[in-house]
């Protein structure tokens, strides 16, 4: 007879009813090949009899129900593959109903907050309107989203209590998928910067999670921005996004006092005073901007873009 | 080895030192620089959250100088990677794209073919001179030195971009630390971020990252943290007083550029790798391996 092979899936326990504080406890489940996380709950449920609460429904990628987090990842349970060793709790930032079950209220809320419903403002001009796939791509690269807010999940920023005005990234992709179809006339800038968008440090960390490969900052959060930075100057991140492109204008690279300054005004700026000294000292700060060299063609290629417009 | 130089502009303004030991360790190693001096900026997060064609254009022009000169790139700043290499990779798949931004580079005389390659100074380290010939150059081997490995976003992910390292568990510095005979310490923040990309405009939300990478790297008993990237180094070594306030960490863990660290390991002078241009002094670490002034 041959060894076995073993998965040791150490889980969170918590029922909060009932319950002062979460536990965990470790199983040894037999391993089959090409076994996913949800085949090693279904059995620690199934034969370990305990009762692990999880949730889950399609099993194939469609629901977007059965998030959990394994080994510090944010993922779908039904299609992640079992590793030897793993450490399965809920997704964070939620509220524990039990085990693994989160209350997912919160996304949900943050993504009605994104109003994301096709609005239509002018009646239609003939039926069927025309509407060809390449309008189209923007928005149907979202589509394919299945709203099991794992990118949120994985999300540093909306991970912080002090911003709870940040939509997070699953709510800018319900967002961006109206504001990029082409028949939307709905007001998504203003959206947008209500769900702090600019809170964003642009880290991929959404990206890399997505279930369904979704660039979730490039193909959602960064197309969202450039929406506002066009038809925004209302807010110092708008306003900070066109400074910097000026200063390229200018002097070919940034020079970031000047960036400070203009971004913050003089005023904000002087506080950093005594950093800028500091930094100053040790060969940091250049008080008068360099320019990079070439920068005739740097300008010309400014005003190539701008005429195509 | 040959290349086509780009620094960037932290590596031109905030960070000097960082150019100043790449250029070091480049002569030390043998790596033939060409910087890019015409170049412009690579639009960091701001441009290329403006405008797009603007930011496919001004780094088009940049890959078709490099072109030009029949080198790759290489840069030092990570967020300068993903943009070019992020460029790159569109131009190359999406050959009506190249049109429409070669039509923008002709009118300064530029054409981009889609030739060149853009990599990162660590990724030439083990990918190009490889572990093993690299090992042979390390004449002064950073013993007892505990290296918080800090990886930066932009040399991370995405992944199916950029495909070097595994943006889940990454090892690639991790290795290099330990090549360099020092010992890379297993802490969470290595493959978070920094803050930086909203250091101008949110400035609380950034502080507060960088101030938890630092509070991490302590807990590790790290005695510095090394970066691949200016901007984390920006976030993490001018700010860290700021950063620091915002977790209750203390303020002085020296942060090192990765050709500083090399740099040393390679027997360079600390004053030829600008250790002295930081705001957190970096004399414990020199202390430890004893090479204090």
């Amino acid at each position: 007879m041959s060894l076995r092979e073993f998965v040791s899936a150490k889980i969170f326990r918590y029922d909060p009813t009932t319950e002062n504080s979460p536990r965990y406890e470790t199983f040894e489940i037999p391993f089959e090949k090409e076994m996913r996380v949800l085949d090693v709950l279904d059995y620690a449920a199934e034969n370990c009899g305990v009762g692990v609460g999880y949730r889950w429904f399609c099993g194939v990628k469609r629901c977007g129900m059965c998030g959990v987090t394994v080994n510090g990842k944010p993922v779908l349970a039904c299609w992640e593959k079992a590793a030897p060793s793993m450490l399965i709790e809920p997704l964070p930032n939620m509220p524990v109903i039990r085990d693994l079950v989160v209350d997912r209220s919160a996304f949900e809320r943050s993504t009605l907050d994104m109003e994301p419903c096709l609005e239509r403002r002018k009646p239609y001009e003939t039926f069927p309107e025309p509407l060809t796939h390449a309008d189209f791509e923007d928005a149907f690269k979202l589509m394919n989203c299945i709203e099991c807010y794992v990118c949120t999940a994985a999300c540093p920023v909306f991970a912080d209590a002090d911003h709870r005005k940040f939509a997070g990234p699953a709510s800018f992709v319900q967002l961006a998928k109206v504001a990029l179809h082409p028949k939307d006339e709905g007001d998504r800038v203003a959206l947008a910067l209500k769900g702090d968008i600019y809170a964003c440090v642009s880290c991929y960390q959404c990206s890399n999670v997505c279930p369904v490969g979704i660039n979730v900052l490039e193909d959602a959060i960064e197309k969202l921005k450039r929406r506002c930075a066009a038809h925004s100057t209302a807010s110092l991140e708008t306003r900070h996004a066109r400074i910097f492109s000026d200063l390229v204008r200018q002097f070919g690279r940034i020079h970031p006092p000047t960036l400070m300054r203009r971004t913050r005004g003089l005023l904000a700026s002087m506080r950093k005073t005594f950093l800028a000294l500091t930094m100053y000292r040790r060969g940091k700060v250049q008080i008068v901007p360099r320019s990079a060299s070439g920068m005739d063609e740097i300008r010309k290629l400014f005003d190539v873009v701008e005429r195509n417009k | 080895m040959k290349f086509a130089y780009y620094p960037g502009c932290s590596a031109k303004s905030t960070c000097p030192e960082l150019d100043i030991s790449m250029k070091a360790v480049a002569e030390k190693l043998d790596l033939e620089l060409t910087e890019l001096e015409v170049a412009a900026c690579t639009g960091a997060r701001q441009l290329r959250d403006s405008n797009e064609e603007l930011f496919l254009t001004l780094n088009a022009r940049t890959l078709a100088l490099a072109e030009k000169l029949e080198r790759n790139v290489v840069t030092v700043c990570a967020t300068c990677l993903l943009n070019l290499v992020g460029v790159n990779d569109r131009l190359r798949r999406d050959a009506e794209l190249r049109r429409k931004i070669n039509r923008n580079l002709s009118e300064i005389g530029l054409q981009y073919r889609g030739e060149c390659e853009v990599t990162h100074l660590l990724w030439v380290l083990l990918r190009d001179i490889g572990a093993e010939a690299l090992a042979k150059r390390i004449v002064r081997p950073l013993r007892g030195l505990r290296v918080a490995p800090f990886y930066g976003c932009h040399i991370l992910r995405p992944k199916d971009v950029l495909g070097f390292d595994d943006p889940d568990s990454p090892t690639s510095l991790d290795t290099l630390i330990r090549l360099l005979g020092a010992e890379p310490v297993t802490y969470d923040g290595k493959k978070r971020c920094c803050g930086f990309h909203v250091l101008m405009a949110k400035e609380d939300v950034a502080l507060k990252f960088s101030g938890r990478r630092l509070l991490e790297a302590q807990e590790a008993k790290a005695d510095c943290l090394v970066t691949t990237c200016p901007l984390c180094h920006t976030s993490l070594d001018p700010y860290q007083s700021a950063a620091a306030l915002t977790t209750g960490a203390k303020a002085d863990m020296p942060i090192i550029h990765l050709p500083q660290l090399l740099g040393l390991g390679l027997g360079l002078d600390p004053r030829e790798l600008k250790l002295d241009g930081h705001v957190v002094s970096t004399a414990p670490v020199l202390e430890k391996l004893t090479l204090g002034a």
